[in-house]
């Protein structure tokens, strides 16, 4: 089957400086590719790839660094074999803070990426309406975010997203705020989403339970300076039911998912789901 | 009583009322009762009824109306001159570091400054006549209003602004949005301002003017009718009031999504395997 490299980084390393000239060293010699993945029949349905660590591990950082918001001290990132200069609609972002505009209605944040690029009202219409219906959003569309709950700011952050077709979609852990209930439903519906459109996703959590629910491939990521100590695979099918997270398989790959976390160097926290 | 000392504890709209009026009556009482025994030496209260009979012929006689649509006329070319320079040059400031380090130093110090000094220059430079008044009322403001925007807008969360450039926004967009993001608060600031202006306006017309609250009094003075004098003070203080609560309207008006309601549950068909139901109590 062909592959295409969608997203590289090679030999990145990222040192914040503090205020008071304090370094900290958040990523330090990150390798890795995201390939694009072909079903059986040939289509390409892009990859969901969990970088899973423990809080301050630089997963984020790795994020900000693919979307163009932040710039590696070394070595270099490229997206479609283009090196990263800065930030643009090809690349989407979902970040855990709630960003929805508080001045424009849920229809209004959907149709933003297309309005300043100049599309049609008809065709932000049409946007509009697909993805109130597929984030679960109808009848909403006419609120202001200040009258969603968290997981409804969350559906309209990917909604928004979506609507300007990024080829990579970054999330940086977008349902961290959220309650477990809520959580679970937004995976389920995230996961749905994601086989109709079939971006690539690289999505970050500290969420053992998560990860492993929505990755097709996982990489545990090591605590300050964050480097991957580990590439899992996950072989579970698709569409996922999310009864698969009661199986043995399920369980078996968590603990071994989370034994790599506890023998990685440093120090941080990471969710277990019980 | 132990609800009077709950912090942040809300009231309800009649006990705000009741308030209002008692506070008021307190005032008027007191101001009654120091001049019906003489407590203050002369000239320094004047009599409430004879105030109220003041009132009533500043309205019919002295043209009360005309006077207060002058002075506000004046305090709304200055506001707009403010806000036309202050809103562009502070979003500006506050999205390029190097204009903020060139136009702070000197910006920073005039808010301290007394304004009031400056009258005399000002009519040096633009004579006797309204481009004076307003430009004076125009330095009264601007300096502050300055302060706010780039305030305001240096306070947008950045996040905002991130989300903004992964959706393909450029710099102009990032502009207009800094710009939406911080404007109800900016406009919160325009009561103040006209609070300011109010002020100002009394000492720019106690020049060479022949309309406005500032007039009015002034000319009062001259006579040694203190009570038109206090009927014109208090004349001042409504007309602020009633054009501070219009502009409270007005931001209703502007920003609905300021008072957004908050919906009882999620949409319960959303999510298949668990819609969660929102505990809010209001």
């Amino acid at each position: 089957m062909p592959t295409r490299i969608k997203i590289s980084l090679r030999g990145v390393s990222r040192t914040f400086v503090g205020r008071q000239g304090e370094r900290v060293e958040a990523l330090r010699d990150i390798n890795f590719k995201v390939e694009d993945v072909y079903s059986d029949e040939g289509r390409d349905v892009g990859e969901f790839r969990v970088l899973l660590g423990p809080s301050g591990c630089g997963k984020s950082t790795i994020l900000r660094l693919i979307a163009g918001l932040d710039r590696p001290d070394a070595g270099e990132v490229l997206v479609n074999g283009k090196h990263v200069t800065g930030p643009g609609a090809d690349r989407g972002m979902v970040f855990q803070k709630y960003t929805s505009f508080p001045w424009l209605t849920v229809g209004g944040n959907i149709e933003y990426g297309l309005r300043i690029r100049g599309t049609t009202p008809e065709k932000r219409r049409q946007t509009v309406a697909h993805l109130v219906e597929a984030v679960g959003l109808v009848g909403f569309e006419n609120a202001y975010p200040d009258a969603l709950s968290g997981g409804m700011q969350q559906r309209l952050a990917i909604a928004r997203t979506l609507a300007v077709r990024p080829e990579v979609i970054l999330m940086d852990e977008p349902f961290g705020a959220l309650d477990a209930q809520t959580r679970g439903g937004m995976q389920t519906l995230l996961l749905r989403i994601w086989e109709e459109t079939a971006s690539t996703i690289l999505f970050v959590t500290h969420d053992v339970e998560e990860a492993v629910y929505l990755a097709d491939r996982l990489f545990i990521l090591s605590a300050r300076p964050g480097t991957i100590v580990e590439d899992v695979p996950i072989p579970f099918g698709r569409p996922r039911d999310p009864a698969i997270k009661q199986s043995k398989a399920f369980q078996e790959l968590e603990e071994y998912a989370l034994a790599c976390l506890r023998r990685a160097p440093g120090s941080g926290q990471v969710r277990v789901s019980i | 009583m132990p609800d009077l000392f709950t912090i942040r504890k809300d009231i309800s709209r009649h006990a705000r009322l009741a308030l209002a009026v008692l506070a008021w009556a307190l005032v008027v009482t007191v101001w009654f009762g120091l001049t019906w025994w003489d407590i203050l030496p002369p000239f320094s209260l004047p009599r409430p009824v004879a105030v109220v009979q003041a009132f009533a012929r500043l309205w019919t006689e002295y043209d009360l109306l005309g006077n207060v649509f002058m002075s506000w006329w004046r305090i709304a070319q200055a506001f707009l001159w403010s806000a036309a320079v202050a809103i562009p040059l502070g979003l500006a400031m506050a999205s390029f570091r190097w204009l903020h380090e060139l136009v702070n130093p000197v910006a920073a110090p005039m808010r301290g400054m007394p304004i009031t000094a400056f009258l005399p220059a000002f009519i040096a430079l633009l004579g006797m006549e309204e481009a004076m008044k307003v430009a004076f009322l125009w330095f009264g403001m601007f300096f502050y209003l300055l302060a706010v925007v780039v305030e305001e807008v240096s306070r947008v969360d950045h996040s905002l602004l991130e989300t903004a450039y992964t959706l393909g926004a450029k710099r102009r967009h990032a502009l207009w949005l800094l710009f939406r993001a911080s404007f109800p608060s900016v406009f919160g600031s325009f009561r103040i301002l006209y609070d300011i202006g109010w002020t100002y306006v009394i000492l720019a017309e106690m020049v060479n003017a022949r309309k406005g609250v500032g007039y009015m009094v002034e000319a009062a003075r001259k006579m040694l009718d203190f009570e038109r004098v206090y009927a014109g003070i208090i004349a001042i203080g409504l007309a602020a009031f009633l054009f501070r609560w219009l502009l409270t309207i007005l931001e209703r008006r502007l920003f609905p999504w300021r008072r957004a309601a908050r919906p009882a549950s999620e949409p319960a068909a959303a999510v298949g395997a668990g819609a969660t139901v929102k505990a809010d109590a209001n």
